[in-house]
């Protein structure tokens, strides 16, 4: 026998690790590890005055675009123009503006700054704009659902809660989809996307603070940090509902998007309507700041559901793939609970193709439903 | 900006999601180098773990200079070595043997696959008995077939350091092979490899 043989035999010696065991160690190590702070970020921190500035430069310039979509007379704004005007924040009810307080009396009021957060917030819920670039809301009573797109770099947006000692705890948001509600001190976060930080705010830069990957349900007092608990079951997280209204007119619901929205920095618009007003099709494509998305198909068969995911998942998935869905519909049409035996393979939940297509796709009559799915890479 | 590079940087900034997914594609080839620089030891799990938590502390001083995975091989063979370091600094009461099928615990081995077991444990007691830097080589080499010149990378020394490294690590596992009864009937060939060697 000769070394090379030993090499091949060597070769074929494989471990045999327990990666559901390494996976969960892993990350509940990395919650615990404080952001990662990179050069890019030491500038920021640096000249964060500036950066602040031209950030609320941007916002007013898109703050005048939405106050185009809001009073038509003042169409074909110019940002730069926009810019230089000291005009607060739109909304058909009014501008919003940093300091202003939102009393939400309608069912649902729903909120946009386009291309950066979608946001809801129930009945009775009152927040206050304490900053708008990134936004942050400071959560007085309710509860606030968002949908943030992730940023280059720094937090998208962030909710904060203001404990009846005075301490705050902020939710800072990378790019998610997450609910927090408060009830007096204490504050819940239920993530079913994405990563947040839960930390007190900083003066400047990213709030270091406990690191929460999705799905989380996330308990704590505002009073106290340490009293922080996070629970990582699927079945604790609230699943997540709409922070858009539902489109009642499909003519605006196919309105092709403003250009304006992709080409600068969007406005807090504010569109706060009662779910049975229809949104009004603008007159023209350049009045254009705030349309609804195309509404989706809705997955009304277990077929439809099984091929939607298929579809979805097989982006990311590497190999031919076969697992079951148990699913749980309450008599309102949500989805209650949803597991995957075996589980999802990882990049297929990286990607949470799976869960947008179950939660905000689907709906099916009440009940339990067993959806086999086969899944192959496209 | 390939999705890799993308993956990086939203990962640097703290993106878990973007990690994970970074992880899951690079986790299999570390647990590989990791088990075998480790000849076997059943501290594999916890040593990936750490591998992963390092990379992730260190990802801000990636500046991709190197492959994404050349680098995360580099961090590994770093954590590797610390790891042998702290275990040759604390008592043990039995030597340690990778874990090995037997009859009692898993079912009847094909013989084919049992002697081969058997001749990969022998070997990596050998494996065990180079200094570091050669073993490291070997294994990154001969057993993960990476590059001298990536290899020269990983380990922050000159492509001709790394041949020679070889070339002795190669030359030493021979004599050590020879003289290990479990493997007899193994003839040296380092005369031929030495030919070989520039």
């Amino acid at each position: 026998m000769k070394l090379d043989d030993l090499v091949r035999d060597a070769k074929k010696d494989t471990p045999d690790v327990d990666w559901k065991s390494v996976d969960e160690k892993l990350f509940a190590r990395l919650e615990q590890e404080p952001r990662p702070l990179r050069a890019s970020e030491d500038d920021e921190l640096r000249s964060g005055g500036r950066v602040a500035w031209i950030g609320a430069a941007f916002t007013l310039a898109a703050a005048a675009a939405a106050l185009v979509f809001v009073h038509p007379a003042h169409e074909n704004v110019d940002a730069r123009e926009a810019a230089s005007l000291a005009a607060p924040l739109a909304g058909p009810t009014g501008p919003l503006v940093r300091g202003q307080r939102i009393d939400v009396t309608e069912d649902v009021s729903y909120f946009e700054s386009p291309g950066k957060v979608r946001w809801s917030a129930p009945r009775g819920s009152v927040l206050r704009v304490e900053q708008s670039s990134p936004l942050v809301l400071s959560l007085e009573q309710g509860a606030a659902e968002a949908q943030v797109t992730p940023v280059p770099s720094g937090e998208a947006f962030a909710i904060d809660v203001t404990a009846s000692t005075g301490a705050v705890v902020r939710v800072a948001v990378h790019g998610t989809h997450l609910r927090v509600a408060r009830a007096g001190d204490q504050v819940t976060v239920d993530l079913t996307e994405g990563v947040v930080s839960i930390g007190a705010p900083p003066r400047r830069g990213s709030t270091i603070g406990t690191l929460v990957t999705a799905p989380a349900h996330v308990e704590l007092d505002a009073t106290s940090l340490d009293s922080i608990r996070v629970d990582h079951a699927p079945s604790a997280v609230r699943p997540a509902e709409r922070v858009t209204p539902a489109p009642r007119d499909p003519e605006v619901a196919l309105l092709p998007q403003s250009p304006v929205q992709h080409e600068v920095i969007e406005p807090l618009a504010h569109e706060t309507h009662a779910l049975s007003t229809p949104v009004r099709a603008p007159k023209s494509h350049s009045d254009v700041a705030v349309v609804d998305p195309p509404a989706p198909t809705w997955l009304t068969t277990t077929d439809e559901l099984a091929s939607a995911i298929a579809a979805e998942c097989g982006k990311s998935a590497a190999s031919t793939y076969a697992t079951t869905l148990a699913l749980h519909v309450d008599p309102d049409g949500t989805v209650k609970r949803a597991i995957f035996t075996p589980p999802m393979f990882p990049e297929g939940q990286a990607r949470d193709c799976s869960a947008i297509v179950i939660y905000k796709r689907t709906k099916l009559a009440a009940g339990d439903y067993t959806v086999p799915i086969s899944i192959t890479p496209r | 900006m390939n999705e890799e590079s993308d993956l990086i940087a939203s990962a640097a900034r703290g993106d878990t999601a973007a990690f994970r997914a970074l992880y899951q594609r690079h986790r299999g080839d570390v647990a590989r180098l990791v088990y075998r620089m480790l000849s076997g030891s059943a501290d594999v799990d916890d040593v990936v773990q750490e591998v992963f938590v390092q990379v992730f502390r260190s990802l801000k001083d990636f500046r991709g200079q190197s492959k994404f995975s050349t680098w995360v091989h580099r961090v590994a063979v770093n954590v590797v070595l610390m790891h042998r370091r702290a275990a040759r600094s604390r008592p043990t009461y039995a030597e340690e043997l990778p874990p090995e099928h037997t009859a009692d615990e898993g079912g009847v081995l094909p013989d084919e696959d049992a002697e081969r077991r058997a001749r990969v444990r022998v070997f990596a007691k050998l494996l065990d008995k180079l200094a570091e830097k050669k073993r490291t080589v070997f294994v990154l080499h001969e057993i993960e077939g990476i590059s001298p010149q990536e290899i020269a990378s990983i380990v922050g020394a000159p492509v001709l350091t790394v041949r020679t490294r070889l070339f002795y690590a190669r030359r030493e596992l021979e004599e050590l092979m020879a003289s290990e009864p479990a493997l007899a009937g193994v003839r040296p060939t380092f005369a031929r490899d030495k030919e070989e060697e520039p």
